[in-house]
């Protein structure tokens, strides 16, 4: 084949939109465009908020982007909604609740309410610890991977930042990293 | 059933073959190419490569970023779903099993892995492929198990080469005689951890222990009208240049070069005719998948690649008055000796070193280590053997699901540094032949198109059991050899039918009362019927078996049209 066929070729596969075949195409595809702007579809009001101090505390903003500006929110709310299977959805709900009502009594306050330094003392005492399904513990492990993934398969992440290519060319095995 | 062919004559053809997957695609290029024409039947629907193939496509432009769309696969793709490749992206390349319904005993799970389309399996195949040798075509005469192979490496060999040769593929030469070479392209590299792993087990194991790169039909440089593969790495979404072999990529379009091939997708081939008289195959009756209308086609050969089980069944759905039982039946073998591999058993580990190393580009292959038990002495717990396949990789920003860690620090450490060198090896082991894993027609059960079902009946054995505990064993004492650290066993027992090289149940043979098949896939009950897909294996070896469909398939067609030529069929 032609180099320059194959260029064309390769720029025509790697341009192709995304198109949704039926059977992959649920709800959650449509719905997650039209809402990740708008309303969360699982998480209340208060649980959103908390989602969110959470993954922005695993993964924060520095001079790369963190967790919630890449949308990890509203990754986790339509796995939430389409992915999850309802037992598992009430039990990572009620882990969240049991997490928040812990900051409450210990602290005083609503976890996203907590200054930094608290909220990091506190997700530290969850952090690696296991927990049965439905404990804060158990709900922390989830979501803290729910946000590695969410974050990592994000368009600016994977793309700009990790800058793997897609189409790299030529394999090498063993290259020093510097 | 309906009418046949309304206000339509039936079409002739030199041959049909059935089922456009890695037998079929090949069985039609030859053909073609040997001056027939061919009337490639297929089950499922076309394949546009264009618009089909989404090896490219990135997490983050499907609706779940990989994760798949969980209540879908769990309706529809119960049995598809725990193949590894049947993912958000690839996932259509797979059956539904809601049509494609089959049944097994309650303590006897099958995993049946299937694509129904344009391609068949070949489209999400693994790509490893290795050649056999004396050591698996004797090993049935050897201990018993099984009816001796009708042919020997010296019948095959030949045909080896002139797959590989069209195919392509890389992989480095060892010497090995349980193991033998084929015509290499370049080898793909070892990545650090691995080249290392392969030089300390050379050393701590006599030279016995052969750590070798995966023998890939993947090419490494430009090959015929093919290009060199650009390491994008998710093969069994498809590729747009067309680099690792499939029949979509490189046995169809040859076929099709020739101006001889009349493809027909849609077709679910019901059964196999029979003519009486002349004591051969007529044809063969298909269903419309769309119509449901019944057709009838005609032809002086028949091949049937539909896949190991689906041409089995299709025998056994082939019942007529002199073979109430099935076409082939006669010996009463015919869904007999079913085999697949077994996998699961093995090792991982971290290999210290080479932090500050990487690789570059996503290799679509892993490494092989070629069997080494009872090859040279004899084990005293189990026959035949295994190899194991895997690899080395780094965790990456992977590792950061679980474990430990908050905060701008770790969220640094995730994007820059790659984590530990992991290596593991999975064992792939030999199943030997037994008449009480077998498939029969259920007797109630039907498919969306009305066709009976299979009853699948499959268990492992002692045999393979035995290997479990040693290839366990084996891999810990070997990755300790090699200097690794935190050597966990691997110990999961997985259903028969998940490695996905099932195998068996229209065996070949030296004689007509305990095999289904000559030594040239050549069906005792109708010489103009042949069987060149997995049906036809008496046994399993440990090798991924793809590659001897294709050089049994390619042999029995150059076969088929000289025997035509001296009218002896
Ligand atoms: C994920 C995965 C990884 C694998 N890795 C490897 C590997 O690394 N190495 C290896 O050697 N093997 C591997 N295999 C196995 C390999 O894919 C099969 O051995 C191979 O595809 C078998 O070829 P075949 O032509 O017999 O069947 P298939 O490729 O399955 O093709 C059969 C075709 O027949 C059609 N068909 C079925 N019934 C009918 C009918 N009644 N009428 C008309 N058409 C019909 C089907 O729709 C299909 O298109 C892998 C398989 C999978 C799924
Ligand atoms: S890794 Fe190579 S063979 Fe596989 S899809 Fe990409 S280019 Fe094709």
């Amino acid at each position: 084949m032609d180099r320059r066929d194959l260029l064309r070729l390769l720029a025509a596969a790697s341009a192709l939109p995304f198109l949704p075949r039926p059977a992959d195409a649920t709800s959650l595809g449509r719905l997650l465009h039209r809402t990740a702007a708008l309303l969360p579809r699982v998480l209340t009001p208060d649980q959103h908020q908390l989602v969110s101090a959470l993954a922005d505390l695993i993964l924060p903003r520095t001079d790369t982007p963190g967790a919630t500006d890449v949308g990890v929110t509203p990754f986790i709310d339509g796995l939430l909604a389409d992915w999850f299977p309802e037992d598992e959805r009430h039990q990572f709900l009620a882990g969240l609740d049991q997490l928040d009502r812990r900051a409450v009594q210990q602290y005083r306050g609503s976890f996203p309410t907590l200054d930094p330094d608290t909220q990091l003392a506190f997700a530290a005492t969850l952090d690696g610890v296991e927990g049965a399904p439905g404990s804060a513990e158990a709900s922390f492990a989830r979501l803290k991977e729910l946000t590695v993934y969410g974050y990592f398969t994000s368009k600016t992440v994977a793309r700009d930042i990790l800058q793997d290519p897609v189409i790299p060319g030529r394999f090498e095995g063993c290259v020093p990293w510097q | 059933m309906s009418r046949v062919n309304p206000g339509r004559s039936r079409r002739s053809y030199d041959a049909i073959v059935v089922g456009s997957g890695i037998s079929g695609g090949w069985a039609a290029k030859e053909l073609t190419e040997l001056g027939l024409q061919v009337l490639l039947l297929e089950a499922g629907g076309p394949v546009n490569p264009a618009t089909d193939y989404v090896e490219h496509v990135q997490p983050w432009q499907l609706p779940f970023r990989g994760y798949g769309d969980r209540s879908a696969l769990e309706r529809n793709q119960p049995v598809q779903k725990d193949c590894y490749a049947c993912d958000e992206w690839s996932g259509k390349f797979f059956v539904n099993d809601l049509d494609n319904p089959y049944s097994t005993p309650p303590d006897q799970p099958f995993s049946w892995i299937r694509g129904r389309q344009v391609g068949g399996r070949s489209i999400t195949w693994g790509r490893q492929v290795y050649r056999w040798s004396d050591l698996d075509f004797e090993a049935n005469s050897r201990d018993g198990h099984g009816v001796d192979w009708p042919i020997r490496y010296r019948d095959i060999a030949p045909w080896y080469d002139h797959v590989e040769e069209f195919i392509g593929v890389s992989g480095m030469a060892e010497g090995l005689p349980q193991l033998p070479d084929g015509r290499f392209l370049p080898p793909m590299e070892f990545n650090c951890a691995e080249r290392r792993v392969r030089e300390r087990l050379l050393k701590a194991f006599g030279g016995k222990r052969v750590l070798t790169v995966g023998r890939c039909a993947i090419l490494t440089r430009d090959h015929h009208d093919r290009a060199a593969c650009h390491y994008c790495g998710p093969c069994e979404r498809g590729c747009i240049t067309r680099s690792y072999f499939s029949s979509l990529n490189a046995t169809l379009p040859a076929a099709r070069a020739t101006g001889r091939l009349e493809l027909r997708p849609w077709s679910v081939v019901e059964s196999v005719r029979f003519d009486a008289v002349r004591r051969r195959a007529a044809g063969v009756r298909v269903i419309d998948a769309r119509t449901l209308g019944v057709l009838e086609f005609d032809a002086r050969l028949v091949f049937l690649c539909a896949s190991a089980l689906e041409s089995t069944r299709l025998l056994l759905n082939s019942r007529s008055p002199e073979f109430p039982a099935g076409l082939g039946n006669s010996g009463g073998v015919l869904g007999r000796y079913l085999m697949d591999h077994h996998m699961g058993h093995g090792a991982r580990a971290t290999m210290p070193g080479y932090e500050d190393h990487r690789t570059y580009g996503h290799r679509p292959n892993g490494i092989y280590l070629a069997r080494y038990r009872n090859v040279a002495d004899a084990h005293p717990d189990f026959l035949r053997g295994y190899a194991f396949q895997g690899g080395a990789w780094r965790s990456g920003w992977g590792r950061g699901g679980d474990g430990k860690g908050l905060g701008a620090a770790f969220k640094q450490s995730l994007i820059r540094d790659q984590g530990p060198w992991q290596m593991s090896l999975y064992g792939f082991g030999e199943m030997l032949p037994s008449p009480e894993n077998f498939v029969e027609l259920d007797p109630t059960l039907r498919d969306r198109w009305g066709i009976p079902a299979l009853r699948i009946h499959c268990a492992y054995g002692a045999n393979e059991r035995a290997q479990w505990k040693d290839m366990i064993e084996s891999a810990m004492r070997m990755l300790d050899a090699a200097g690794a650290t935190a050597i966990r066993p691997t110990d999961q027992e997985t259903p028969p039918g998940l490695v996905i090289h099932e195998m068996g149940t229209a065996r070949m043979g030296r004689d007509p009362s305990t095999s289904v098949l000559n030594g040239w896939n050549q069906c005792w009950d109708a010489p103009n019927l042949f069987v060149t897909d997995g049906a036809c294996m008496a046994s399993s070896a440990n090798q991924n078996p793809s590659i001897t469909y294709m050089a049994l398939t390619a042999r029995a067609c150059h076969h088929a049209v000289d025997l035509t030529k001296r009218n002896e069929l």
